[in-house]
Parts: C-alpha cells; sequence; structure tokens
C-alpha cells in the first residue's frame, strides 16, 4: 500500500496517558506511547501485564477510563467502528465457528468490509494452502491461525494488530507467520504484535514496548534498547563473594556459581565499565550485547524488585508509625 | 495532529450503504444456520411423536383428540422458543466466538438485533413446519377433524396469549444467557424467570378479573411482559457483549474453570487431577467428570423436569387459592395446564432424553479426551461404568418425577370428588401406565448409548436415536396389547447396555474388529427383530385372517397349512381359555370371509368405521349407495342362514356368556360389533329376542358401544315393537348414553310413527288464565317457583349447601348494587366497585362457596344460573353460583341429558304400555314393570316424574317470553322435573329472598334425598333384569 508522504510524519497509533481498570484492578496505568508508520512494533509484557487490554483499548472494543488514543488519526473511544473496518485484527486464540467452511467464513466476514475483501481471502487461504471447502473444525491449530491471519489481512489495512499470533503454532507455521509480518512491514503498512514469544520477536520487531503490571517499562527500538544495556558477566577474586558497587543502574544481578555475576546495565559508561575491571576484588569482566530476552527479564525484575522494596518501604514506615 | 490528518482509510473503505443488507443477510444466515441442526432435531421430534400418535391404536394412547395436538404444537412452540433463546446467545459467549463478531466493525446493537430477528424468523419457520407436519400426520386420523379449528378459532385473548407465551419465553432465555453468557445458566434461569412471571401475570390477573380463564388482563399483561423482556434483553446486550463478564454467574463460571478445565480437555489438568488419584481408585473421580461432562444436557433435562414440576406446583396453589376464596372457574383451566403438561411430559422430556441419551459417549470423543483416555485409564470398561451412571441417576429422577406428576394427576383430588380424570381427555392418560413410561425412558436410554457410541456427530445420533426409539418403542407397545408383561422386553434394552460394554474396549482404543462390529450390529438387530416379532405376533392375533387366501378355503382349513403366524406358533404364552375362544372367533371369521367374500362380513368388517367417520369421509350419495347395497346383502346373508352363521353365533355366545374375559376382542370392537350384530340377526329371525338382548349388552359391556338397538332397528326394520321399546329402554338406562344418540332415537321412532308418543314437555301450567297479561303474569310465576323449585332440588340432587340470594332488578337498575354485598365477600372484607358487582351479577357471578361443590365427581360440578324473564318488572332474579365455572356448561349438559334419559325410558315404556295394553297408564306406577320396580326419578328432586293421562284441562304455554310454545289441552303430560305445587300466594307475600335457610318455609314438597339412588342406579344390571323378568 503506497503510503503519503505526509502521512509518513504521523504515528499511526498515538497513547497519551492511557488508563483502564477492571473494578481495583488497574489494567493500563498512565501508558503513553507512539507507533510510527511501517515497523514492526512489538508489545511484551508477562501474562496479565496489560498487552491485550491495550490493544482490545486501541480497537474500541474497551473503553479508557482516562486519556486518549487515536489510532489512524481515529479517536478509539468514539471512532471504535471505523478503526475496526480499517484495521486487520488477529486476536488472541482466535475462536471461529467451527462449523462454516473456510469460504464461508471469508464470505461472512466479507460482507463487513468493502468489495474486494473475498477475492483477496481466497487468495490469501490459497497462498496459505487453506481448502477454502474444508470445514473450521477439521482445520489444525495452524490452519486456523492462518485463517484468522488471511481474514485479518484480506481488506489490506494499513495497520494489523495481533494478539499473541503465533501462539500454539509450530515452528515452520510460526516462521512464515513471522516472515509475512515482515513483508506487511516492507509493503508499507505497520504491524502491532503482542506476545511473550521473545525470541520471534526480536526477529522481526522494529520497535519494542515492555509492559509490566499495566506500566510501561520502556518504548523504543530494538537497536536503540539494546545499544542502552549491557551485560557483564563479572568474575571475582577468589574468597569474594560481594561485588563492588558501580555507578550504573544495574537491572538484573545473577549470580552464576561462586565467583561469577551476571549484570544486566543500563546507561551506562566505558568509565564506569573500566571501574569494574580496575577494582581490586575483580578478576574479569565481559561484556556482551543483551539479547531481547534478557533485556525483557532484566527490565520486568527491575521493576517488580522496585514494587517490592517499595512495598516493604511502606510496610516498615507504617511498623515504625504503630511502635511510635 | 488527527486534525489534519486524514484517516487512512477515509469512507471509501467503510461498509459502503449498499452493503447494509449484504451485512443483515450474513448475519442472519449465520445465526440460522447456526441453529439449524436443532431446529431440524425438534421437528424430526415432533414427527416421530405425531407417528407414533398416528400410529398408535388409539385405545392405547388417544392422543388424537385435538386439545392434545394442539398442546402438542403449543409444547413445542415453547420448547423451540426456549432453546431458541438460550443457544442463539450462551454458546457463541462459552466458544468465544463472540470476540470476533465484535472485531468486525458493526455497531454491538446490529448483533444482538439481528440475533433476535433470526430467533424469531427461525421460530416461525419451524411452527409453520411443525404445523404443517402435524397436520399431515394428524390429519386423517383426527377424527376430531377440528384441531386446527380449535387452534385458530378462539377469543383474542387466547390467541394473544398463545402467540405471546413462546415470544416471551424466548426472550428470557436471550436475556438468561445474555446475563449469564452460559448454558446452564441460561437454561436454569430463564426457566425460573418464565414460572415466575407466568405466576406474576395469573396471580395478578386472577385479583383483578377474580378468574383463571384466559382474559384480557393476562393478553395485555403478557404483552407488556414481552415489551419488558425485549427492553431487558437489548440493554443485556452489551453485557453479553463485552469481554468482561460482570455478572455473579460469569463470576462463578470463572471460579470453577479450574474444574471445567478438567472436563473441557486440558491434558495437564486432567493430568494433574488424576495424579492426584490414588492408584486404582479412579473409579470416584471419573465418575465425577461423568456427571460435570453432561451438566448442560442435565442442566436442560432437569429443567424441564422442574419446570413440570414447578407448574404442577403452580397448578396445586391456584387449585388452593381457588378453593380458599370460593372463587372458582379454576378448574377448566387446571385442565388446560395438565394438559400442557402431559404435553410436556410426553413430546418435551422424551425429545429432550432423546438429546441427552444420544450422547452419552459422544462427549468423550470430543477435545481429544478419548486420546487421553487411551494414555491414562487402564480399564476401559470402568470408563464406561462412570459414564453411564449419571444418566441412570438421571433417568430415575425423570422417572420419579414422570410417575409422582401422573400419579398425582390422577389420583389426588383437586376437590372434594373431583379429580382430573374426569375429564374425557384423560380417561387414559399415559401415566396410567407408569411401567410404560419407565420402559419408554430405558429404551431410550439404551438405543441413545448405543448410537453414541457409534456416531461421532451428536446430530445424526440424536436423530437416529430418535428413529430408533421410536420404532422400538412402537414396536414393543404390541408386547402389552398381546397380554403379555413389559418385562419382555428388558432383555432387549440389556441386550444394547451389554453391546456397547462388549465394544467399550475398541471405543477407547478407537479400533475396531470384525467381531465388534458383529455383536454391535447384532445387538440391535436382535432388538429390533424381537421388538418386530412382538408387533408381527400382535397383528396375526388380532387379524388372524390377514393371510387367509379366500381362493383355497379347504387348504386353509387344514391345521397345518394355515400358514397364520398365531400366538402359540410363536411360543408366546395365552390362557387356554383366551386361545380357544380366539380359535374360535378365527374360524368363525374366516369362514365369513371365505363363504361371503364380497358379501355383508366384509362390508361390516372394512366398512363400519365409515359410517362412523361419515361426517369426515366420502360423500353423502357415496354413502347413501353404500347403505343400499349393505342393507341388501345384510337380507340375502340373514335370508340364506347359512352355516358359517352358526360359527359366529357360537364364538359370538361365548363371548356374551364370558365378555370380560376376552379382553383381546375388547380392542376389536368393529369385529365384535360384526358378530354381535350377525347373532343378533340370526336370533330376531329366530324370535329369540331375550336371547339377542342379552347378546347385545354383553356387547354393550364389551365395546361400551350403545348403538346395537339402533342399528338393529335401522337396518333390519324390526316388526315386533315391543321389543324394540324394551330393546331402547335397556339402551336407554345406560347412564352414559349421549343427547345426541337419545334425540336420534326420538327422531326415528316419530319419523317411523313406531310409537303413539305423549307431548314432549318441558313444563307444564296448570293454572288456567283468563287474558294475555295473566297468562304472562302467572307464566312468570310458574317460572319463578320452578326455577327457585328446580334449583333447590338440583342442589339437595347435588348435595350442595345452596345459597341462593335473591335481587331486585330494582337494585341494579337504580344503581343500588353498592349495597349488595354476598356472604363470602364479607368473610374476607373485600369490596367490589359498583360496576363490577352489576357485572359479575349479571353474567351470574354471584356465588357461595364453590368448596361446598361437586360432590358427585360422576357428573362433575353442576352449578346453575336460573335467569327470570328480565323484561318483566318486579321479577326476582335468581342468582347462583356462576356460569364461568368450568364446568358449568358441561354439568348442565351432563344433567339435561341424565333428564333426557330417564324421560326417554319413561316414553318408551310408555309406548310399550300402550302396544301391550292397548291404552296408556293412568299412573306412573304402572310403568314399573318395565324397570325392575325403580321407575325412573327426576334429576334434581328425586321425586317421580309426573304424569297427567289426561292433560291440562286448558292451554298452558311452553317456554318463556316471547315466544312460548302452546300446550293443547286434553293431552297427555309427562313432566320431568315433577309436579310444582301450584302458587299459594299468600305464602308468595312472605316470600323472603334472604331467608333460604328453611326448606319447608316455602311449602315446597321436596322429597329428601334417596342416599342409595346411585348405588342403585349403578347396581341396576340390565341383563339382570331381563332375565329375571324372562323368568
Amino acid at each position: 500500500m503506497s503510503v503519503d508522504s505526509n502521512e509518513k510524519e504521523y504515528p499511526v497509533v498515538k497513547i497519551s496517558g492511557l488508563t483502564k481498570r477492571f473494578g481495583s484492578t488497574v489494567a493500563l496505568d498512565d501508558v503513553s506511547l507512539k507507533i510510527p508508520r511501517g515497523v514492526v512494533f512489538a508489545l511484551l509484557g508477562e501474562n496479565g501485564a496489560g498487552k491485550s487490554t491495550c490493544l482490545r483499548t486501541l480497537l474500541g472494543l474497551e473503553q479508557p477510563d482516562s486519556g486518549s488514543i487515536e489510532v489512524l488519526g481515529m479517536d478509539s473511544s468514539k471512532q471504535g467502528i471505523d478503526i475496526r473496518a480499517s484495521v486487520g485484527y488477529v486476536p488472541e486464540a482466535p475462536a471461529l465457528y467451527e462449523w462454516m467452511t473456510v469460504a464461508e467464513i471469508g464470505w461472512f466476514t466479507a460482507g463487513f468490509y468493502p468489495t474486494g475483501f473475498q477475492a483477496e481471502f481466497e487468495r490469501l487461504a490459497t497462498e496459505y494452502e487453506l481448502p477454502l471447502d474444508r470445514k473450521i473444525k477439521k482445520l489444525s491449530k495452524g490452519g486456523k491461525a492462518k485463517v484468522s491471519l488471511a481474514l485479518a489481512a484480506a481488506h489490506k489495512p494499513p495497520l494489523m494488530i495481533m494478539d499473541e499470533p503465533t501462539s500454539g503454532l509450530d515452528t515452520l507455521v510460526r516462521r512464515k507467520f513471522l516472515e509475512s509480518m515482515v513483508d506487511i512491514a516492507a509493503s508499507g503498512r505497520t504491524v502491532l504484535l503482542s506476545s511473550h514469544q521473545i525470541p520471534e520477536v526480536e526477529r522481526v520487531a522494529d520497535t519494542v514496548a515492555i509492559i509490566n503490571q499495566g506500566q510501561l517499562l520502556v518504548c523504543d527500538s530494538l537497536d536503540n534498547l539494546k545499544q542502552s544495556m549491557e551485560q557483564w558477566i563479572v568474575t571475582l577474586a577468589s574468597g569474594i563473594t560481594e561485588l563492588p558497587s558501580i555507578d550504573a543502574e544495574i537491572l538484573l544481578h545473577e549470580g552464576q556459581g561462586s565467583r561469577r555475576q551476571r549484570l544486566l546495565v543500563r546507561n551506562t559508561t566505558p568509565d564506569c565499565l573500566w571501574k569494574m575491571r580496575d577494582a581490586h576484588d575483580v578478576q574479569e569482566v565481559e561484556v556482551h550485547t543483551p539479547s531481547l530476552e534478557e533485556i525483557f527479564v532484566g527490565l520486568i525484575k527491575s521493576s517488580k524488585n522496585k514494587v517490592s522494596d517499595k512495598l516493604s518501604s511502606a510496610a516498615s514506615n507504617q511498623s515504625a508509625e504503630v511502635s511510635q | 495532529m488527527s486534525t489534519t490528518m486524514e484517516p487512512a482509510h477515509s469512507p471509501s473503505m467503510q461498509p459502503a450503504s449498499d452493503k447494509q443488507f449484504g451485512i443483515w443477510k450474513r448475519l442472519l444466515w449465520k445465526d440460522l444456520r447456526e441453529l439449524l441442526p436443532i431446529w431440524i432435531t425438534l421437528i424430526a421430534g415432533a414427527a416421530v411423536c405425531a407417528c407414533l400418535l398416528t400410529l398408535e391404536d388409539s385405545q392405547t394412547f388417544r392422543s388424537w383428540r385435538s386439545q392434545t395436538i394442539v398442546s402438542g404444537i403449543q409444547a413445542f412452540a415453547i420448547m423451540t422458543s426456549f432453546a431458541t433463546g438460550v443457544l442463539l446467545f450462551a454458546p457463541e459467549r462459552e466458544q468465544g466466538t463472540v470476540h470476533l463478531l465484535r472485531s468486525l466493525p458493526i455497531q454491538p446493537k446490529r448483533i444482538v438485533w439481528a440475533k433476535l430477528i433470526a430467533g424469531v424468523l427461525g421460530v416461525i419457520a419451524v411452527l409453520i413446519a411443525l404445523t404443517l407436519v402435524l397436520k399431515l400426520s394428524l390429519q386423517n386420523t383426527n377424527r376430531a377433524g377440528d384441531w386446527l379449528t380449535l387452534l385458530y378459532s378462539s377469543f383474542w385473548t387466547d390467541q394473544l396469549v398463545r402467540i405471546t407465551t413462546p415470544v416471551l419465553v424466548f426472550l428470557l432465555g436471550a436475556f438468561a444467557a445474555m446475563r449469564t453468557g452460559s448454558t446452564f445458566y441460561g437454561f436454569s434461569i430463564s426457566a425460573v424467570l418464565g414460572i415466575a412471571s407466568a405466576f406474576l401475570v395469573g396471580y395478578v390477573s386472577l385479583e383483578i378479573n377474580r378468574t383463571i380463564e384466559v382474559n384480557s388482563f393476562q393478553a395485555i399483561g403478557s404483552l407488556v411482559a414481552v415489551l419488558a423482556m425485549l427492553a431487558g434483553t437489548l440493554s443485556s446486550g452489551r453485557i453479553w457483549l463485552e469481554e468482561r463478564k460482570r455478572t455473579g454467574f460469569a463470576s462463578q463460571d470463572e471460579t470453577v474453570a479450574s474444574e471445567i478445565d478438567f472436563v473441557s480437555g486440558s491434558r495437564q489438568a486432567v493430568k494433574f487431577q488424576l495424579a492426584r488419584v490414588p492408584s486404582g481408585k479412579i473409579f470416584w473421580p471419573l465418575l465425577w467428570q461423568s456427571f460435570r461432562i453432561s451438566r448442560v444436557p442435565v442442566a436442560i433435562l432437569l429443567t424441564f423436569a422442574v419446570t413440570t414440576l414447578l407448574v404442577f406446583c403452580g397448578m396445586w396453589i391456584a387449585a388452593q387459592y381457588d378453593r380458599a376464596t370460593g372463587f372458582g372457574a379454576g378448574i377448566r383451566h387446571y385442565f388446560e395446564i395438565a394438559e400442557y403438561i402431559v404435553a410436556f411430559m410426553t413430546l418435551g422430556t422424551f425429545t429432550a432424553m432423546i438429546c441427552v441419551f444420544g450422547t452419552v459417549f459422544w462427549h468423550d470423543q470430543q477435545n481429544g479426551r478419548l486420546r487421553f483416555y487411551q494414555q491414562h485409564v487402564e480399564r476401559p470398561r470402568l470408563l464406561w461404568l462412570t459414564r453411564l451412571l449419571p444418566w441412570f441417576f438421571l433417568f430415575l429422577v425423570a422417572t420419579l418425577i414422570v410417575a409422582f406428576v401422573g400419579w398425582f394427576l390422577l389420583h389426588a383430588s383437586f376437590r372434594d370428588g373431583f379429580r382430573i380424570e374426569d375429564f374425557g381427555s384423560f380417561e387414559s392418560i399415559w401415566f396410567n401406565t407408569a411401567p410404560s413410561v419407565a420402559i419408554g425412558l430405558v429404551s431410550i436410554l439404551a438405543v441413545g448409548q448405543w448410537w453414541s457410541m457409534q456416531i461421532r456427530n451428536p446430530i445424526i445420533a440424536i436423530v437416529l436415536t430418535l428413529i430408533s426409539a421410536a420404532v422400538l418403542c412402537w414396536l414393543g407397545s404390541n408386547l402389552p396389547l398381546l397380554g403379555e408383561p413389559l418385562t419382555w422386553f428388558l432383555p432387549s434394552i440389556a441386550v444394547l447396555f451389554w453391546a456397547t460394554w462388549y465394544r467399550s474396549k475398541s471405543w477407547l482404543a478407537d479400533s475396531a474388529t470384525w467381531r465388534t462390529h458383529a455383536v454391535t450390529f447384532g445387538s440391535i438387530i436382535a432388538t429390533m427383530g424381537f421388538s418386530f416379532a412382538a408387533f408381527a405376533c400382535h397383528r396375526a392375533f388380532e387379524y388372524p385372517d390377514l393371510q387367509l387366501d379366500t381362493d383355497n378355503i379347504a387348504a386353509q382349513f387344514a391345521p397345518d397349512q394355515r400358514g397364520i403366524r398365531t400366538v402359540e406358533r410363536l411360543q408366546f404364552g395365552t390362557p387356554a381359555e383366551r386361545q380357544e375362544t380366539a380359535d374360535m372367533y378365527r374360524q368363525a371369521m374366516s369362514e365369513i370371509k371365505g363363504e361371503l367374500s364380497n358379501g355383508m362380513a366384509g362390508l361390516i368388517y372394512g366398512d363400519w368405521n365409515f359410517w362412523e367417520d361419515e361426517s369426515q369421509r366420502g360423500t353423502k350419495a357415496a354413502h347413501s349407495a353404500r347403505l343400499i347395497d349393505y342393507d341388501k346383502k345384510v337380507k340375502a346373508w340373514v335370508e340364506r342362514n347359512e352355516e358359517p352363521l352358526k360359527l359366529v353365533l357360537k364364538a359370538s355366545e361365548r363371548v356374551a356368556c364370558d365378555p370380560f374375559h376376552v379382553d383381546y376382542l375388547y380392542r376389536q370392537t368393529d369385529k365384535l360389533r360384526s358378530l354381535t350384530m350377525a347373532n343378533c340377526l340370526l336370533m330376531l329371525q329366530q324370535n329369540r329376542n331375550e336371547e339377542a338382548l342379552r347378546s347385545i349388552w354383553a356387547y354393550d359391556r364389551v365395546c361400551q358401544r350403545t348403538d346395537m338397538g339402533l342399528s338393529l332397528y335401522q337396518d333390519v326394520r324390526i316388526d315386533d315393537r315391543k321389543f324394540v321399546y324394551e330393546l331402547l329402554i335397556r339402551w336407554a338406562e345406560k347412564p352414559n348414553q349421549s343427547a345426541d344418540a337419545i334425540q336420534a332415537v326420538i327422531d326415528r321412532l316419530k319419523h317411523d310413527s313406531v310409537a303413539e308418543e305423549p307431548a314432549i314437555l318441558e313444563f307444564s301450567d296448570s293454572t288456567p288464565t283468563a287474558n294475555r297479561q295473566q297468562q304472562v303474569n302467572a307464566q312468570t310465576a310458574i317460572h319463578l317457583w320452578n326455577d327457585y323449585t328446580r334449583w333447590r332440588g338440583e342442589a339437595r340432587w347435588f348435595g350442595l349447601n345452596y345459597h341462593f340470594h335473591i335481587v331486585d332488578n330494582d337494585m341494579l337498575d337504580d344503581g343500588n348494587a353498592t349495597s349488595l354485598t354476598w356472604p363470602w365477600e364479607k368473610e374476607r372484607r373485600r369490596r367490589f366497585r359498583k360496576t363490577e358487582a352489576i357485572r359479575r351479577f349479571q353474567t351470574g357471578l354471584v356465588g357461595h362457596r364453590r368448596d361446598q361443590m361437586l360432590p358427585r365427581p360422576d357428573y362433575g360440578s353442576y352449578i346453575n344460573s336460573g335467569w327470570a324473564n328480565r323484561s318483566v318488572r318486579d321479577e326476582y332474579n335468581f342468582g347462583m353460583t356462576h356460569p364461568q365455572h368450568a364446568e358449568y356448561h358441561r354439568a348442565v349438559a351432563n344433567a339435561t341429558q341424565e333428564t333426557n334419559r330417564r324421560y326417554t325410558m319413561l316414553r318408551l315404556a310408555l309406548a310399550a304400555y300402550r302396544i301391550e295394553n292397548g291404552k296408556l297408564p293412568e299412573t306412573i306406577h304402572d310403568l314399573s314393570s318395565y324397570f325392575d320396580g325403580k321407575l325412573p326419578k327426576t334429576v334434581y328432586t328425586n321425586a317421580n316424574f309426573g304424569w297427567l293421562p289426561e292433560g291440562l284441562p286448558v292451554q298452558g304455554f311452553l317456554g318463556r317470553q316471547p315466544s312460548p310454545v302452546i300446550l293443547p289441552p286434553n293431552v297427555p303430560l309427562l313432566l320431568p322435573y315433577g309436579l310444582a305445587q301450584p302458587i299459594d300466594t299468600s305464602k308468595r307475600e312472605s316470600f323472603n329472598p334472604d331467608n333460604n335457610s328453611d326448606d319447608t318455609e316455602m311449602g315446597i314438597p321436596i322429597q329428601p334425598i334417596d342416599s342409595d339412588w346411585e348405588l342403585r342406579r349403578h347396581a341396576f344390571d340390565p341383563v339382570v333384569s331381563v332375565l329375571q323378568k324372562t323368568q
């Protein structure tokens, strides 16, 4: 799909201060992000982190408690139907009418989209090697996922929103699926992907956002993210167990045996690294570029530690007040 | 930013307006197509039920009765609507396809509207199909022939309620499914809501209208309820569509999600559960799992059962309410509800059973559970057992409910002496044969579990279950007709269970050998074969001459060449005497058919129903031609007096001697009629009149047919008038003679001038009058007096504690109705508005305690409302308990019929007396010799009929203004109500309408009730009477 050069300046999705609660549970807490056009954008997080809620709010299926969302320039709280007509959505564990055939579900869905949907759906189904006359219930899980993808892509939307699209698929199907995402992005369209299959996301994603417990931990391009972080494998001198203090943000600190420590540090400087290497108690420091998975784990654990620290300090303050 | 940026997909990418139709079309197609299998199943169920009713002997089921059929349509309408409402919404939520709908670019309300429209369209289509199916299959066998008329000809209130009830049920089901998102809760809650709303509307209607009859309030209330539910359903659409469930029921669902995982096929969950089970103790977890698997179908079925129970309880409560208020009018409603219960029981529960039992083993084939069990369950037959046990439990519960309700309906008195079986339609309710219900249900279970193991598609399995269970039950029902116990059927059922037990190993392993296949299919073939054998045996037993070769009579009579599949040849035990009679009967019929193959016997044999159904079949011209032909053949046959008649006579005599023993002939009334006719004709030819009478009585007692005498008279033109009169007196003595038949006798007697009857008078006027006004006044007074007398008599005759209210017309005309009070109203401290009081008074709703009525179950309830001529001022109106009582018309008709019957007996006796003595009797007691010394009494007063052989000395009047019938003077009068005493004007002045406590106050000659009359009446045996007389 050709994209107007003027449109390239504007993000496809713009979320500002999005908060969504379900009763006392805060699903999304003041989330703000922008998704540029023509990228594969990955939204990462644990189960229950708020990814699906975020996507559903984008589609206008949920109303935000506060904040605003613009999708393709449309307000999701008011123009949900227009947004859903314009984007392709692959839900998590797509539920299809199992009694329909592949052709029938294409025909059924085509009624809601402009002319050309069914022809494109049939072309995609053929491309995905889906027999049109087979009932959905006779398809494998991968086959159903392909049907879902074909339904989402058949009207050639500028934005594809996929909620855990590769869940339950085998390796080959998953690989093909991911390749199709790259193809979509290459054609100038945008893919918004939610997943916890991080190694796969790393292969295709341009930009990554990580959510934990409703809070956006980070949103940056994958390259920037990797450049901002380093993984240090620190080997301590014999008899030393404590790591010397450093002037950097340690996201993750794990022991590997009695003397080896693994650190994930962010926003560090070469001086800091040299200081560590020059430290008396340190025998050796190896520096690696962290994988996305390591970054993800580091950020999530760091976030959880902060929360627990806050909670413990709050508890200690409370007990101190009580004792006084 | 957004203000400057055009949406990436401009309106050109939105669905164009011309595509709106396409959207609606697709949504409707999806919803209709989705529920199509269920609707087809329901229609198939209805068709099978209809075929069963059609094929089965009406003596067994009698379900061709119009009301039951109409109720069947209504019951299926409710079932269809109920299931449609729930299944349109709940499964979409449970299967998650609602997310697909939500992701589509359409407004949510369209989704809901499309479903509602699809549901309504589907239900309408199903009902049309259902109506056609029932019409096609039942029209030819429905002798009433008016079931469609009944369906469409009632009042608008009935129609509105009939229409709104399925709609309301549909909306309730949709509402509950939307709020809960669960099939289980959808069915359960909507059933409870349906019952509650029905009772709410019914109760308020009762309070306002004082009647449980369908009335305008109920109709409007139903309409309002429909609108309210429509609003509720639409407002619930968003809850159903939203991702997160917000209802308490949904959260309950979520809390048991882990348990459902165990059911829904999560291998990890199952593995986890099984890992906690000690080795060798897997039985209870599997059993519990079976209950969990079957929770939805069990919910559906139990909902049916509970709904039926609730309806029944409501009926009982309404009866109690009715009784407590003394208000009445409810009995008919109970009757109608009871018919619905019957329909629910027979159609709904059986269909639900079929659906449930047809999927016993199917559940395990879902979601890969079967493969999991292959790995984890070492003993396949343990799995087989645990899968079946919940259904046995279910079967037990359902059977108990059916048996209880059936028993209660038939045996518990709703009122003193009143039972629901007093209604004609319930004389052979299915529940009379509770073992049949049990055997039927267990047969369905056996067949259903058998198919569910063979067929993986649930719909096909259900349909096959439906067909084979119907065939099995139908064929097997011939066993009791053969006089064999139903327990004969149990081995067949056991064979089917054994077949699945045998196959369970290969079923679990998903592989079957030829031996397994052979055993499995052999089992059902054996079962069906056994049932078919019973059927064939029954047919052979019933119709032994069906296989006779009429061209080779001699060969047929050779014992070893008859080719008749008789009972003894199939090794079914038959009592010797029954067999002997059967042989005799068969031989006689064979000879008749052989000798007179184209003559009388064939015609009688085949065409008698033709005459009975004259109104239904053929044209009158054809009937007349047949009648002429028939008459000729009868005469020729009688004249020949051929040898076969002797056999006929012999068989018939045996029937006459021992009529109750040949119960197999009980069902062959037409054939027996042929025999008896032949026998009677022969005896009449030989002047053996008493024997002919005896034969007729035997026939009547066996077959409950009452037209033999008339047939004899009509067909052979018996000249012996005295014999005819005596014959017809005996015939008229039967207490359940129909008024139409009596009238037919009277008309024929008149037409043929057989009898010189006395004038038929209803009332007499012995008061000479001088002028017209005096005549009118006197007539009015006599009417008033007669009415009062009659009512008192009626009240006494029926054992009522009567309570008359006599109100001057002026009170109503002058608007003084507010001063009207009624004892029972006072008791309850209720006030009625003036207009309401007037309306009720005018409609006869001036009542007394209904719970003091209906002491005579054989006549049903009886109330009368007598109104004198209201055009005459100062006339007193007697308002007795209201005519809206359900049994009012029936009771009046019964009383009139009974009066006519006794009256006819006396008239016939008068005619016979005249022939015998050449004159009319002087007193009524002279006729006692015709009645074994027990003269018929008037119905109301239990006094002798009035007999004035000389008639009135002056001209009198019969009937009321403005067209009284003039009674000529000096014509013999027979007065059915007994003589009313001349009015004592001095006492009339002291007539106190409020004082009704003393019968003797007015000098009314009411005889005390003869308490033994009822006993004597029933103990009066016409056969004994004739025999004694002849001796």
